[in-house]
């Protein structure tokens, strides 16, 4: 190798020693943090949602909703109450920790309301990880009052669409 | 080393080699599949194999990046160092395997052209979190495709070493591109710290590396030489040389290797005419100078490849008086025959 090259390669390095640091930092600093505070407000209803997948219980219908609306493709975990249950009383979750039971380790999605039916919007970081990575989506309806989970929904991500 | 062009030149060194390399990755891939298999038995096939190719290709730049500076740190890594381009070469099939995996599984069921969903699907250039990271790991793929492409030493010979050198230098561009393509792309889901800790070893590994053997370069670039008659400079010692072996000074702009064989010191140019290697860091075989990177080989009176091979460099003189070694940094043509400078014990 000759002199030049010997020191092109330290330059490029030495630029390295700053670039890549600041980069792994920027990038792990953008990394969406779990909410487990604050409550997301349900989003008011919508006309142009086109239903992936839904699961129907007794007391209510849970759905995975596409919002096509301005061609935003925005996906929602849609809540239907069947007004036989205290609707209030419901927290719904994504799971995002499988190690765990711990309802306080899962991402909280939002809390049911009076809106009927209701909607919570899955983020775009959510909706991407979903399809190319763990290909599921699972959500919790957890009961405040009882303090425990009373339904897990699972919903499946394959190329040809979301099965339950 | 060799006078015409074959896909790759056996040798034993290099059946063992790629067999090492074979047998690791094959370890490796199972391996993964197989903890996939019992802790994420969620997980789709196609996403064990995008995972498990993606991270043995990290793996592999990883050391194929660290195994330059340690050669040059410690010369019992020259021999990763002689096979090197084989385990570049792997490592660009397993990173192209994560790519056509990636884009038949995400790119492929529309009815746009696969590449032109890679670029259209994702255009939020604007969000760190949801920047489009598959293009970085494309442009660094198609830098590895190159790289692997123009390996073979027909394409060294035929694009010049200084075309080649530069091209196969745009590694460290596809290293930066594969960081942020890891920390734009799976960390922003799998927010657990081990990746992120994984992937800062890893740049902080090579980084460290890399400055530590660069600077060491620099120091012996910058060595003094006090200048004396006639154009020659006082170097070392006489007794300080081994046989067959080399000492090494740059003066000036260039290193010269001076290498004691049969008692007498020969001076040759420093960098081999195959991939730029230090002739002074090997060692004299069968009477040859000989590379320590690929075994390129040079007679010490006159820098020239034995017949039938064509290869020269340039030759110094060289002189012994009282016991210490002095050179003239001015170089003759190359393959200029030289007498060598006996040493009088």
């Amino acid at each position: 190798m000759i002199k030049p090259l010997r020191k092109r390669h330290l330059q490029i390095w030495a630029l390295w020693t700053v670039l890549i640091p600041v980069g792994i930092i920027v990038a792990w600093m953008a990394v969406p943090k779990k909410v487990t505070q604050e409550l997301v407000q349900p989003v008011t209803l919508k006309n142009t949602n086109v239903t992936l997948a839904s699961v129907e219980k007794e007391n209510y219908k849970l759905s995975l909703v596409l919002d096509t609306a301005e061609n935003k493709d925005l996906l929602n975990l849609e809540f239907i109450n069947k007004e036989k249950i205290d609707a209030v009383s419901f927290l719904v979750y994504r799971l995002t920790d499988t190690t765990t039971d711990n309802i306080d380790k899962q991402e909280i999605l939002g809390r049911t309301g009076s809106s009927n039916p209701q909607y919570f919007p899955l983020t775009y970081i959510y909706v991407r990880s979903c399809f190319e990575f763990s290909n599921i989506a699972k959500f919790v309806l957890y009961d405040i009052r009882k303090k425990q989970p009373i339904d897990t929904l699972i919903f499946k991500v394959s190329n040809t669409g979301i099965a339950l | 080393m060799s006078i015409g062009y074959a896909a790759v030149g056996w040798n034993r060194q290099k059946k063992i080699y790629d067999w090492l390399i074979f047998g690791f990755c094959m370890l490796y891939l199972l391996t993964f599949v197989g903890l996939t298999a019992v802790f994420n038995p969620d997980y789709t096939f196609e996403t064990v194999l995008i995972r498990s190719t993606s991270t043995l290709a990290v793996l592999l730049l990883h050391i194929i990046l660290s195994i330059g500076p340690l050669a040059r740190l410690n010369k019992k890594f020259l021999p990763l160092l002689y096979n090197r381009r084989h385990l570049g070469v792997t490592m660009f099939c397993i990173a192209a395997s994560h790519g056509a995996f990636s884009i038949l599984q995400f790119h492929s069921l529309g009815n746009v052209n696969p590449i032109v969903s890679l670029f259209t699907s994702n255009t939020n250039f604007n969000s760190i979190a949801g920047f489009p990271f598959q293009a970085l790991g494309f442009f660094a793929l198609i830098i590895f495709f190159l790289m692997a492409i123009t390996s073979h030493d027909f394409w060294l010979h035929n694009l010049s070493p200084k075309v080649w050198k530069t091209l196969h230098m745009f590694v460290y561009l596809a290293y930066f591109l594969i960081v942020m393509h890891v920390m734009l792309g799976v960390i922003q889901y799998e927010t657990h710290p081990v990746f992120v800790i994984l992937i800062s070893l890893g740049a902080a590994w090579l980084i460290t590396l890399h400055l530590i053997a660069g600077t060491k370069e620099v120091k012996k670039d910058n060595q003094q030489f006090n200048p004396a008659a006639e154009g020659f400079v006082y170097v070392s010692e006489a007794n300080e040389f081994e046989e067959g072996r080399a000492k090494i000074f740059c003066i000036d702009k260039e290193r010269i290797a001076v290498y004691k064989h049969q008692n007498k010191l020969y001076a040759i140019h420093n960098v081999c005419k195959h991939q730029g290697g230090p002739l002074g860091e090997g060692k004299i075989v069968d009477g040859c100078i000989t590379c320590p990177w690929h075994g390129f080989q040079y007679l010490p009176k006159n820098g020239q490849s034995p017949p039938p091979f064509k290869e020269m460099v340039s030759t110094y003189d060289v002189k012994v008086n009282e016991g210490k070694v002095w050179l003239n940094p001015n170089p003759y043509p190359e393959g200029t025959e030289r007498q060598g400078a006996i040493i009088i014990n």
